[in-house]
């Protein structure tokens, strides 16, 4: 991760349901301290808690849940990624998705070839809201 | 509810601090209820003063809804509060009752606030910098037209802000939802506890049963007499023997290589 400013953050976990309020702790933290508003906080936080969530039903028992915070002056990047067995890629139905989508400015999903597992990824990014006055 | 009656109450009895006229038929019961010993007609006046002057409860408790405390949490509160202030008031010390029970109630529902309400134990400065910093954001919303950022916040408050990411964060803790919370009035009451998924186990049964339909409907019509014999109808080997006119040893020899059979064609799949 390529960032001037040295805010980058990774946390890995072990891929369980119960590490996420750690993974939305970290959000909200990382977006407070790039001073968004406390809506976006809100947000980033939802938003990162529903992206793993959706990753860990996918994931593999015994794996690690790897989120990557990369904030920028203009946005902050997470990328989202744990373990899998098979290569399907992420449905991209469900309220999990919609709701992800609808809050972020981008975001997308990739399946990976990793060394021994494929690699279930979600990419997204938030901008930082134009403050109005 | 009474609401409406409620804040009309409230309305006169604000213009007018000190006019009883309301609440004036209840004034004589508080001589009575100092005259009266112990007993059944003590315990009647007392319940008449409670709930004659109850919309005094329901008022004040509004006044606090809205804080993240649920209103009738509140109601109950500030009931207690009514009643103690109906215990203690000593109508020979010449005040009127009002001008006593409105800042008992008011300190009863403030100290819910301030000591029951937090769902965790958190230390004092915390919920103090979790309050001003709550006040301040609904301020600064109301002026920006948007949500305010940290920083914005530390300079309204003139405070550093990570205290501000503190106050922010202990916001996190005070309230926590129990799994046995009712949601919603008209869902059925269920409980949160009730409506976390589980894994249904059953579901690998139902795609067994459904990858085996088209299997078993493949097998020689011999193989697949002798399959639903033994597994549904429960015989013996020698009693299928004996019906498919084959030897027990042959039974045996096909169940088996049918059983593999099936097997390995729902393992392709």
């Amino acid at each position: 991760m390529g960032n001037r400013a040295g805010e980058a953050v990774e946390l890995r976990l072990d891929a369980t349901l119960a590490q996420l309020p750690l993974v939305r702790t970290m959000a909200a933290a990382v977006a407070m301290r790039q001073d968004y508003d406390i809506d976006s906080i809100a947000d980033l936080r939802l938003v990162v808690d529903e992206a793993c969530g959706l990753l860990l039903a996918r994931a593999l028992p015994f794996s690690t849940l790897v989120v990557q915070f990369d904030p920028t002056p203009t946005e902050v990047r997470v990328r989202c990624s744990v373990s899998v067995l098979n290569e399907t890629p992420l449905a991209r139905s469900g309220l999990g998705w919609r709701l992800i989508s609808t809050l972020v400015d981008t975001v997308s999903t990739a399946v990976f070839d990793g060394e021994v597992f494929a690699e279930l990824v979600i990419d997204l990014c938030m901008a930082r809201r134009a403050a109005v006055a | 509810m009474t609401q409406p009656h409620l804040t009309d109450t409230a309305r006169r009895g604000n213009s007018k601090r000190n006019d009883n006229s309301d609440y004036g038929h209840l004034l004589p019961l508080f001589d009575d209820l100092a005259r009266l010993p112990e007993g059944q007609a003590r315990a009647r006046v007392r319940e008449e003063l409670v709930t004659g002057f109850l919309p005094v409860a329901q008022h004040i408790a509004q006044r606090f809804a809205n804080r993240g405390e649920p209103y009738d949490d509140l109601l109950q509160v500030a009931t207690l509060g009514l009643i103690n202030a109906v215990d203690r008031f000593d109508p020979d010390r010449g005040s009127d009752f009002l001008s006593f029970a409105v800042p008992t109630v008011m300190g009863e529902v403030r100290r819910h606030f301030r000591d029951t309400s937090w769902a965790m134990r958190v230390p004092r400065r915390l919920k103090e910098l979790h309050m001003a910093v709550n006040a301040a954001t609904g301020e600064m919303s109301q002026r920006l037209g948007r949500a305010p950022t940290p920083s914005e916040l530390a300079r309204h408050l003139d405070m550093p802000v990570e205290d501000v990411y503190s106050g922010l964060e202990a916001g996190a803790v005070y309230r926590s939802q129990s799994l046995d919370e009712i949601i919603g009035p008209d869902e059925d009451n269920t409980s949160v506890g009730d409506r976390i998924g589980v894994e249904d186990k059953a579901l690998a049964g139902v795609e067994y049963h459904e990858t085996l339909q088209p299997l078993l409907a493949n097998l020689p019509e011999r193989e697949r007499r002798i399959l639903l014999l033994r597994f549904y109808g429960n015989q013996t080997q020698t009693q299928i023997a004996q019906q498919v006119g084959l030897s027990q040893m042959h039974v045996s020899r096909l169940l088996s290589k049918t059983l593999a059979q099936l097997r390995e064609t729902m393992m392709e799949d």
